[in-house]
């Protein structure tokens, strides 16, 4: 595909190493608008470093990384451009705060920092929420929701303050495959609405494939997989999951 | 007689609502980030550094508040960065400064020291220049947690997502280990070091028990940390108790009895019919 739009990420062989073991190897990598990439490999591939080299928490040992067309740790109130849906994360059952407090907690940066929240923000959360069909949830303690429902109530953090850039990293770790689809579903769904570009990482190629418009294969170094239409009819690479379940 | 006559109990008495509001507004994200034994650690290092003060001829209050906030980055540092877990590295800077400042309190200064009002405070014996730097305080910190209110609770809830979405989450860690450091420094002379962690956590837990949202937990904090000062101020003034120790047992109460019958959390709300399964109706539950 051509694009003749400047990407909205951008690697240049990027390497990166945790002391002696070498996690990434020169990749080289480009995220253009309106794509859903996926982003699959074994555990301990290199995947959510990469997410996290992306996202500017850890620096390339070498290479360069662009996000939006800036060095990821000075993309400034620009970040609020990004949406961020980690590993299923520990929630405190006991923390004091609704669906819409957390949800809201997306709004931070894009609200400016040392603000206050303002009506905007709140007519954003309840327009998220019901995108998400979560209206229903909003009062609700997070803890006392189920790990399926919290973890739509984290995409709708992520989606709230209206990213162009999602980045997902193994969203659906613990789900069974008819939530998976659902989910990676309701991501496509908001892309289309809203333009959204994702990258969704997966270690599980079977529940991303039926989504993604173009797949990588990364084990330290990256592989472009071919045609998400032909991955969908191939044999699965031998450390991949099995196709055979879609 | 009208105990409010007398002007030391005026300032005792503004000195405890001070107090109570200072440590009901930090002790919030005290129990909401675990850091109660961070406040523990703080408040038994300024034993040590008011002892350097007192051996050096220096003012007790300034002195104490630097070594209390660098003990706080310490600390902070320690366990961010070491490969200690904090409670360890809590362990060991509590431990070394309290012998600090007894070993400098007792061959060094060479002095007259009052050293169970430092650690159990003298409510009554509140001084102007307490009260200056307890409102100096008070304003500083609730200014700082007002503005920076929405980043410390994201913080506080999802720290990893927080740092990714570009929250300043190691700054506003270290800002709230200063803020923690600088109200118990102000609170020493009202509960005394030892008391000073507990009434950290003490009304903050209460509003916990309370209520299953923070604006009700900081609410009840509120309400509880003031009352806890000032009632058990004049419990200990009527039956001439130690007021430090009265004040803490005062809101040891009302924690106790909020932790019991709190519709919401209580220990007897377990018995009551429970209407607050999670709802496993939506269709991604």
């Amino acid at each position: 595909m051509e694009h003749s739009a400047a990407p909205l990420i951008r690697l240049e062989n990027v390497s990166f190493a945790r002391g002696p073991h070498r996690v990434l190897q020169g990749v080289s990598l480009q995220v253009h608008a309106g794509e859903f990439l996926g982003l699959v490999g074994p555990n301990g591939a290199g995947k959510t470093t990469l997410i996290q080299l992306i996202l500017g928490l850890l620096p390339p040992a070498s290479g360069r990384v662009l996000v939006l067309g800036e060095e990821p740790q000075r993309l400034g109130k620009k970040r609020s451009l990004i949406g961020y849906l980690p590993q299923r994360p520990l929630v405190d059952p006991h923390f004091p705060a609704s669906v819409f407090d957390v949800v809201r907690m997306g709004r931070t940066v894009c609200r400016g920092l040392w603000r206050f929240w303002h009506r905007e923000d709140d007519l954003a959360v309840y327009d998220t929420l019901q995108r998400l069909h979560l209206e229903g949830l909003a009062k609700r303690p997070i803890g006392e929701l189920s790990g399926g429902q919290q973890q739509l109530v984290f995409l709708a953090r992520a989606l709230v303050s209206r990213p162009c850039l999602l980045l997902v990293d193994e969203p659906t770790t613990g789900l069974d495959r008819e939530a998976q689809d659902r989910f990676y579903s309701l991501i496509n769904t908001s892309g289309k609405e809203s333009d959204l570009t994702v990258v969704a990482v997966s270690h599980d190629l079977s529940a991303l494939v039926q989504h993604t418009s173009r797949m990588i294969y990364l084990n330290g170094t990256l592989e472009e997989a071919g045609p998400v239409e032909q991955e969908r009819q191939v044999s699965p690479r031998p450390d991949l999951l099995p196709l055979t379940s879609i | 007689m009208d105990i409010w006559s007398f002007a030391f109990m005026q300032r005792a008495l503004v000195a405890g609502l001070l107090t109570g509001l200072l440590c009901a507004l930090v002790g919030f994200f005290v129990v909401l980030r675990y850091m109660s034994f961070v406040g523990a650690g703080i408040s038994h290092s300024v034993f040590g550094g008011m002892a350097l003060a007192l051996w050096l001829g220096l003012p007790l209050d300034w002195p104490a508040m630097i070594f209390a906030v660098l003990l706080a980055w310490a600390i902070g540092y320690t366990s961010r960065h070491g490969d200690l877990h904090e409670d360890v590295t809590i362990g060991i800077f509590f431990a070394a400064t309290m012998a600090l400042g007894v070993l400098v309190v007792s061959t060094f200064t060479g002095t007259y020291v009052d050293l169970f009002s430092f650690l159990f405070g003298n409510i009554l014996g509140v001084t102007n220049a307490d009260l200056r730097l307890l409102v100096w305080v008070t304003a500083a910190v609730s200014l700082f947690i007002i503005f920076a209110f929405k980043e410390l609770l994201f913080s506080a809830f999802d720290q990893d997502v927080a740092t990714a979405m570009g929250v300043p989450v190691t700054w506003l860690y270290y800002a709230l280990l200063t803020a923690l450091a600088i109200s118990i420094v102000a609170s020493v002379k009202v509960v005394g070091i030892v008391l000073a962690s507990a009434m950290l956590v003490l009304p903050a837990a209460t509003g916990f028990q309370l209520s299953k949202n923070y604006r009700g937990m900081i609410a009840w904090s509120l309400v509880v940390g003031p009352l806890a000062t000032t009632g058990g101020m004049v419990v200990s003034y009527v039956y001439g108790w130690p007021a430090g120790a009265t004040i803490v047992l005062v809101a040891a109460g009302i924690f106790s009895l909020a932790f019991t019958f709190s519709p919401r959390r209580g220990f007897w709300s377990r018995f009551l019919p429970d209407n607050s399964h999670p709802d496993t109706s939506h269709p991604n539950a």
